[in-house]
């Protein structure tokens, strides 16, 4: 075996892998109904124990959702990915979210306790980030996710006075999320009207 | 069996072999007909690299009704993934080896 056919086996091997994660996975629908749900606790959630409340509901039924989706999915292409796994995450992120409030309001006393209540949201947002970044395996979103973990650590350095910075970063999280969900469903689209054109 | 001189296993080696092995070795199941389309190959080929990967103990084969059709899913075993893994680290351990040498 030469250097041209253990790289061929190789990058065949990355192009099947490649077309398997995209049949199996559906990315979109998780970025757009959570960045539909980031936006929501926007207008509905006033305090940090409202948002908490409102994410312990929505965040299971959210991944029970995509959860059932994706299974579907699966079964109608024929490649059934990690359904349960959705859920499983949205689950454990919901826990994590009631421990994290939990201990901060232990150590600092209160819900609203001004770094919780001002950063909270977007560190839930950003774990949610890398539990599907981890899911997917997918490079481009656990970058967003550091990408947010280092703009909350440069708000809680800066701490800009007024009060609509935190909900404009909350709206900022929630946008980016659609955003990306839309631009993965258009090209998931793409791929399989390139495929079927090629066939 | 193992090549003698690169430590391939040649069954997971064969292209359309290793293939069925990433595919499945990123999913729960597929079922035969992604296989067949995804990877471009006719019912024959394709049953009969499924044989090879399932006496090598590679692959699971469960066999279906759903709605008055059938339908053959196919899952990698523990193996599978392990022989998968292990033909896809000695690639790259002798590209790395080749490389160097023709450098």
């Amino acid at each position: 075996m030469d250097v041209r056919e253990a790289q061929d086996a190789l990058g065949y091997a990355a192009a099947v892998r490649r077309r398997a994660r995209s049949d199996a996975t559906a990315m979109w629908l998780p970025m757009v109904l959570f960045g539909t749900l980031t936006l929501a606790s926007v207008v509905v959630a006033r305090r940090a124990s409202e948002f908490q409340s409102l994410w312990l509901m929505a965040g299971p039924l959210g991944g029970l959702i995509i959860g059932i989706f994706a299974y579907r999915r699966g079964r109608e292409r024929g490649i059934e990915g990690p359904s349960l796994r959705y859920v499983v995450a949205a689950v454990e992120l919901m826990l994590l979210a009631l421990a994290t409030a939990w201990i901060t309001s232990a150590l600092v006393g209160g819900y609203d306790a001004t770094w919780q209540t001002r950063f909270g949201p977007a560190i839930v947002i950003a774990a949610g980030y890398l539990a599907f970044a981890w899911l997917e395996r997918n490079i481009a979103v656990a970058a967003v996710a550091v990408a947010l973990i280092a703009s909350i650590i440069v708000m809680a350095a800066i701490r800009p006075p007024h009060p609509w910075t935190d909900a404009m970063l909350t709206v900022l999280c929630g946008v980016a999320l659609i955003a990306s969900g839309i631009g993965l469903r258009t090209k998931g689209t793409r791929i399989w009207i390139r495929a079927s054109i090629e066939r | 069996m193992t090549h003698p001189t690169t430590g391939l296993d040649d069954t997971v080696h064969q292209r359309v072999r290793l293939g069925i092995l990433t595919v499945l070795a990123e999913t729960k199941r597929a079922d035969f007909g992604y296989l067949r389309e995804a990877l471009e190959l006719t019912d024959g080929n394709l049953s009969r690299h499924l044989q090879v990967l399932g006496d090598a103990g590679y692959v699971n084969l469960e066999k279906t009704i759903e709605g008055n059709r059938p339908r053959t899913w196919v899952s990698a075993t523990k193996d599978g993934r392990a022989a998968l893994a292990a033909e896809i680290a000695s690639l790259r351990t002798l590209l790395d080896v080749l490389g160097a040498g023709s450098r």
